[in-house]
This record gives structure tokens, C-alpha cells and sequence, in this order.
């Protein structure tokens, strides 16, 4: 069994749930964003989370269906992974602005689907699974110590 | 030489060790959809070797002779031979994403299992300490 395994499970909850602040951030940072590189106002953007299989998971695949490993620590999974970050495909939302330079001959702009609520509780649940991990890693910490303690 | 119960009380460390890594885990996917939350199970394990009595399948032989073939007769196994498993949890909620997690849940049995390894570690040194006691003869 490999020693640190439970931290790099918690670390890589770490990575993930910052990456997650960092997009939420994005995506109100852009709230009001009209004009994009690719055209029409901004998109909202969400991460897609996977976990991270067992290695006897993987083992198991890349074998073919073989025996898994003996160890039954080698059965736990290894935490969290982003799989990619994917583009919200709601409509825009229209906004009756005749002043505004990207506003149509109607005298309607396409505002950016961002929704200030969601984004906002959607950073506190990422917030909150953030400290959680922490948490959880300095319980390890604590554990290890205590074990270094025999024989002492 | 070492005392029986240190061999006991290592699977018990090794139990406690590998049930953080599954709740770590179950906290570090709390926002995946879909995901099933795991539990280690060990204890239920561990009282049925201390008890002598391992779950049996099925018709077991009558041994008259001590030559004869062993047809799933219980066999003893020693407490110290006890590993713990990982089974999906029977957690309860279920949230609209299919996840299964119950972060509240998660970080009570984190904090129970911190301090229960933290008291398996005391009783592994206490027997070392007993063992020392008596090869200096009890003079230190």
C-alpha cells in the first residue's frame, strides 16, 4: 500500500474544487460580456467531475479482465478528476437596450446565460466540499504522526 | 516473542488506515454525479475470528478421524489473519444526481476513525511498552 495515497485522494479534490471556483469566478466575471473571440456574447461554462478508479480498476482494464491486485487497498478509489469543461447551451438572455452598441434593430442585446444565483451557490458548494478536503487531509496528517509514535 | 494482541491490533491499524483513504475518497467525489459511496467493513470480521466461528456455505462434513478430508468444517482463523473489505454503502439519501454521499455522515465517521487510530497506535505502544518493562526487568 502506498503511504500517501489518502492525501493525493484529498489533493486532487483540491485541484478540482479550485478549478471549479476558478470557472464560477470566470463565468461572473463575465456576466456582462457581450463580445467573445468566438462570436456573440459569452457562454456560460461548467466542469464536468469524474473519479478517479481504483488501481485495481485500472488494472483490471488494461488487462483485460484480470485478477485484481491482492491488497485490498489497492480497491479504494483515488479521488476526483476534471473531465473537461463544457459550454452551457441555454439561450442568452435578451435585454432591451437601444443605446447599446451590440443591440439589434429591435433595439434588443444578447446578454451572456449567465444567472448570479446560480454561480453564487454553486461557489459555495464547491467552497464548502473544498474545506472538507482539507479536513480530511489534515486527519490523515494527525493519523501518521500518531504512527510514527510507535516504538518510540 | 512480540504479544498476540500486537498482530490484532496491526489489522485493526491497517482497517482504520484503509477506511480513511474510502472516506476520503467519498468526500473528494461529493460532487460527482452518480457516485456510490464505499465503506469498509472489518469489526463484524474481526468479533466473528475472535469468536471462533466463520461463516459457513453450505452441507459441512462430519469428521470422526482426524485422516479424514476437512468438507468445510469451520476452520479457525486467527484474528491477526482478519483483512477488511470495501463494500458499496448503504448511505440512504439520494440526491437528484444519483450521488450518494452524505458529507455530514462522511466527517463524523472521519473524525470517529481519526481518533480511533490514535487509540489503536496507544494500545500497539502500550504493549511494546509492557514487553520493555519486562526485558529490563521492570528497572526503567
Amino acid at each position: 500500500m502506498r503511504w500517501f495515497s489518502a492525501l493525493e485522494t484529498s489533493a486532487s479534490a483540491l485541484t478540482a474544487e479550485r478549478l471549479r471556483m476558478d470557472v464560477i469566478a470566470n463565468n461572473i466575471a463575465n456576466a456582462g460580456t457581450t463580445r467573445t473571440p468566438e462570436g456573440g456574447p459569452y457562454r456560460r461554462q461548467m466542469v464536468v467531475l469524474g473519479s478517479r478508479p481504483s488501481f485495481a480498476d485500472t488494472m483490471k482494464q488494461s488487462m483485460g479482465g484480470g485478477q485484481p491486485p491482492a491488497d485490498v487497498s489497492d480497491q479504494a478509489g483515488r479521488g476526483v478528476r476534471v473531465l473537461q469543461i463544457t459550454q452551457d447551451n441555454r439561450p442568452f438572455k435578451l435585454k432591451y437596450d437601444p443605446s447599446h452598441p451590440d443591440a439589434d434593430e429591435l433595439g434588443y442585446v444578447q446578454m451572456p446565460n449567465v444567472d448570479a444565483v446560480t454561480e453564487m451557490v454553486d461557489l459555495i458548494s464547491a467552497s464548502r466540499a473544498y474545506e472538507a478536503n482539507v479536513t480530511a487531509m489534515g486527519a490523515f496528517k494527525s493519523m501518521v504522526t500518531a504512527a510514527l509514535q510507535i516504538g518510540r | 516473542m512480540f504479544p498476540k494482541v500486537v498482530g490484532t491490533l496491526e489489522q485493526s491499524l491497517k482497517a482504520s488506515s484503509l477506511r480513511h483513504q474510502v472516506l476520503a475518497n467519498n468526500i473528494a467525489n461529493v460532487n460527482v454525479p452518480g457516485f456510490q459511496a464505499s465503506e469498509v467493513t472489518f469489526e463484524e470480521h474481526l468479533q466473528e475470528a475472535l469468536k471462533g466461528e466463520v461463516p459457513q456455505t453450505g452441507l459441512a462434513g462430519l469428521r470422526t478421524d482426524a485422516r479424514h478430508i476437512p468438507i468445510n468444517t469451520p476452520t479457525q482463523l486467527p484474528p491477526a489473519a482478519v483483512e477488511p473489505q470495501i463494500r458499496q454503502a448503504v448511505t440512504g439519501t439520494m440526491r437528484q444526481d444519483g450521488n450518494t454521499v452524505d458529507v455530514e455522515a462522511e466527517q463524523a465517521k472521519l473524525a470517529a476513525n481519526q481518533l480511533w487510530y490514535q487509540a489503536l497506535v496507544r494500545s500497539i505502544q502500550d504493549e511494546f511498552t509492557r514487553l520493555r518493562t519486562a526485558i529490563t526487568e521492570g528497572r526503567r
